[in-house]
């Protein structure tokens, strides 16, 4: 079956007047209308495109395609955009026998919650034979996890990317670094800087990134072409097979040829066999993509890398997050002659004990005053949080972070579109 | 136990001269039965003798008859660190605390199952539940496989993000949560904050070596209540029944898994199943009394700390 048969049956099934409601509703069909029946691809491009917030708009019962017998995992994204966040249910997951030219999985496994259920861990081992041993790992209660983790003899980690330096620190001292074979890392871009403390902790492990989003249950949502080694660009990926992607411009929503050199929004429709929790067509990622010039030398697929993201309101950073909206409330708090129109940079820092987040905010004066810049960053620091037990400042005191400074913000111009949140992938030194 | 259970049931003869005959021929029967039970038992889940499960970890166990006190227990097991690895074998934190310096691992079986947590959420008629448990003491798997089995969907909640967990409450409707008494107490307040209702079933893991839980205040009357007592993360001991989870009771009843010993200053349990790590005579931090028979035909068991 080819790619439009495919995506015609998944709208078909999603659009028909049993199904759950969600598209149906986005799609503006009438109580006595059939299914979707696709003639051609004009008709596909014409459905109107879905993002987060048609999920954390619609009812959990709208959506949910499947019997609650097939739920394996229920996930959430992390709430941090002020709004209700969605809590996406999840079958069983497919597609990852890609992971095992890279490691056996044989030994027991130090994973974190996400992207995978310790259960999945542990089936996966089973089916090929070996012993079912997961230890969890717990990034609240970090030293503990890796005490069992020594102990389980552990020598794969599945985990956050933000996790790495804190996990690498303390395998470090449990002397156990040089046990690890395999470090599959997701939630963000792997950095050069995270690569080179990868590199310089783990020397035995091959690195391998992992493309997902909370909302999409067919993960990954790209597979890997290849491990990180270090050559450019660092994470390179192609379609899923169960997947159909597309590349839009972000402002105008117009669909971009899906060909090398490329760049623009990833769209994707999971159209994977039933069942299905929560399918997903057309769905907007927020990620910046750019398809390269050359082929997937091992599948003969196209590649693609991610190169930032639509617009950032959120960052995820060890232990908590930088929202833009944390920020309006503070600045608002602190002293409202600050004007609403900010910006976050986000650095890396190198550091012995792996790299440190580092944040600079610009802001300006709503009445042109002078504002003290350095008074401003200390309060900011104390307030902002960074999540529900945890202020930046407090985050500096324990090591997380380096402390926070303020800078006049440059662009201030009211008809340029702000992007509140920069992150900066090259290292300040 | 079982004693106790029959001579109450056959003491109502009118010969005193035949109670006593009934009494010592019950008596000798349980005894043999008694016997014959455990043997029955040790072989349908133990196939091999305790030494040999302590010299595949590469250390020796306690003499026979000895009792195994929780610093003996310890040393063994940071001794065994090393042979984890080479043993098919689940592992549990020695410790509810992650920051106790003796903190090691205690071995289980593969997949341990948890059935009284099945049961639980079967009394219960749990169709949505949530986790909100320390993830470092490795009970997802567990809490997974008894939720999938009786079909009720599982959400791993972090106990760091409360607003998250408050809001799973809402659009999974939560009615049960599996979690401790200092885990819940923050989303409580949240929701009673928000003015949001609580789930109406909760199951709390306590840790044997703190002094007896209590209910939570705001969930005495108006919400069901399980307790367990495990001595480490997924090594429970006590449980309760139906009968006890009604009466919101601070009763227990021993878990099978066990042999028990209840001596005056002591209690201790010897693992009756095949564990990776055979508990031997192993001296629990409190002594337990048997008290009332319970309507379900079990002895209920009250606990103090010294």
């Amino acid at each position: 079956m080819n790619n439009f048969e495919k995506l015609k049956e998944l709208v078909a099934d999603c659009t028909a007047p049993t199904a759950p409601r969600m598209y149906r509703a986005l799609y503006g069909m009438r109580d006595d209308e059939p299914a979707i029946q696709l003639g051609g691809w004009d008709e596909w491009r014409a459905l109107p495109m879905m993002n987060k917030n048609t999920l954390v708009e619609t009812p959990f019962a709208d959506r949910f395609f499947a019997s609650h017998s097939d739920i394996e995992d229920i996930r959430t994204s992390s709430g941090t955009s002020g709004k209700k966040p969605p809590f996406i249910p999840r079958v069983f997951p497919r597609g990852l026998e890609y992971r095992l030219q890279y490691h056996s999985f044989k030994n027991p496994i130090l994973a974190f919650k996400v992207p995978y259920m310790m259960h999945w861990h542990e089936e996966l081992q089973q089916s090929l034979g070996y012993a079912p041993r997961v230890v969890a790992f717990d990034p609240v209660h970090a030293e503990a996890s890796i005490r069992l983790a020594r102990i389980a003899g552990v020598d794969a980690i599945i985990t956050f990317a933000f996790h790495i330096p804190l996990i690498g620190t303390l395998m470090s001292r449990e002397g156990m670094t040089e046990n690890i074979r395999l470090i599959e890392i997701n939630g963000e871009n792997c950095t050069r800087s995270l690569f080179n403390f990868m590199r310089a902790t783990f020397p035995n492990a091959v690195i391998l990134p992992q493309f997902g989003a909370a909302e999409v249950e067919d993960k990954p949502l790209g597979v890997p072409c290849r491990a990180i080694t270090g050559e450019e660009p660092l994470s390179v990926y192609h379609a899923k097979d169960t997947q159909y992607h597309e590349v839009i411009d972000s402002d105008t929503l117009e669909v971009l040829p899906y060909q090398a050199g490329s760049e623009g929004e990833l769209v994707v429709t999971s159209h994977v066999p039933k069942p299905r929790a929560t399918p997903l067509i057309r769905y907007r990622t927020g990620d910046i993509v750019k398809i390269l010039p050359e082929k997937c030398a091992a599948h003969n697929q196209l590649q693609f890398t991610i190169i930032g993201r639509v617009s950032i309101d959120f960052v995820k950073i060890p232990g908590g997050v930088l929202r833009a909206d944390e920020m309006e409330r503070v600045l608002l708090a602190i002293d409202n002659d600050i004007s609403d129109r900010f910006e976050i940079h986000r650095y890396v820092h190198n550091h012995e004990a792996g790299p440190k987040i580092g944040m600079v905010v610009h802001i300006t004066s709503r009445t042109g005053r002078n504002l003290d810049m350095e008074h401003i960053a200390r309060d900011i620091s104390n307030h902002f949080r960074v999540g529900p037990k945890r202020t930046y400042a407090q985050g500096v005191q324990s090591g997380m972070y380096v402390p926070l400074s303020c800078a006049l913000l440059v662009n201030s111009s009211h008809t340029e579109k702000m992007k509140r949140i920069i992150v900066h992938e090259p290292e300040k030194s | 136990m079982q004693f106790f259970h029959t001579f109450q049931y056959i003491n109502c003869s009118n010969n005193p001269r035949n109670n006593q005959f009934a009494l010592v021929y019950i008596s000798y029967i349980l005894d043999i039965r008694f016997f014959i039970s455990m043997a029955v038992h040790r072989s349908h889940t133990s196939t091999r003798n305790p030494e040999d499960a302590y010299r595949g970890f590469g250390i020796e166990p306690i003499a026979e008859g000895e009792e195994t006190s929780r610093e003996i227990l310890l040393h063994l097991l940071q001794k065994a660190e090393h042979n984890f690895k080479n043993v098919a074998c689940g592992l549990v934190p020695t410790s509810f605390d992650p920051h106790d310096p003796l903190l090691t691992a205690f071995p289980r079986p593969l997949q341990w199952k948890w059935p009284a947590l099945q049961r639980y959420l079967q009394t219960l008629q749990s169709a949505s539940v949530m986790m909100l448990l320390p993830q470092f003491w490795q009970m997802q798997s567990c809490i997974h496989r008894e939720c999938h089995d009786v079909a009720a969907l599982l959400f791993i909640a972090d106990i760091a993000n409360t607003p998250i967990a408050a809001a799973a409450t809402e659009s999974l409707s939560i009615d049960t949560v599996i979690t401790s008494t200092q885990d819940c107490s923050e989303l409580l307040d949240y929701l009673s904050e928000k003015e949001m209702p609580a789930p109406r079933s909760w199951v709390f893991v306590h840790d044997a070596n703190k002094p007896t839980p209590h209910i939570p205040e705001n969930l005495r009357e108006t919400h069901s209540v399980v307790q367990e007592i495990h001595i480490f993360p997924c090594v429970p001991i006590f449980e309760q029944c139906g009968s006890l989870i009604q009466r919101h009771s601070n009763r227990f009843h021993t878990s099978e898994a066990y042999v028990w010993e209840f001596k005056d200053d002591r209690t201790l349990i010897t693992s009756a199943r095949e564990d990776p790590l055979p508990l031997l005579k192993y001296r629990l931090p409190f002594t337990a009394i048997q008290t009332d028979m319970c309507p379900c035909g079990k002895v209920e068991v009250e606990y103090h700390h010294e």
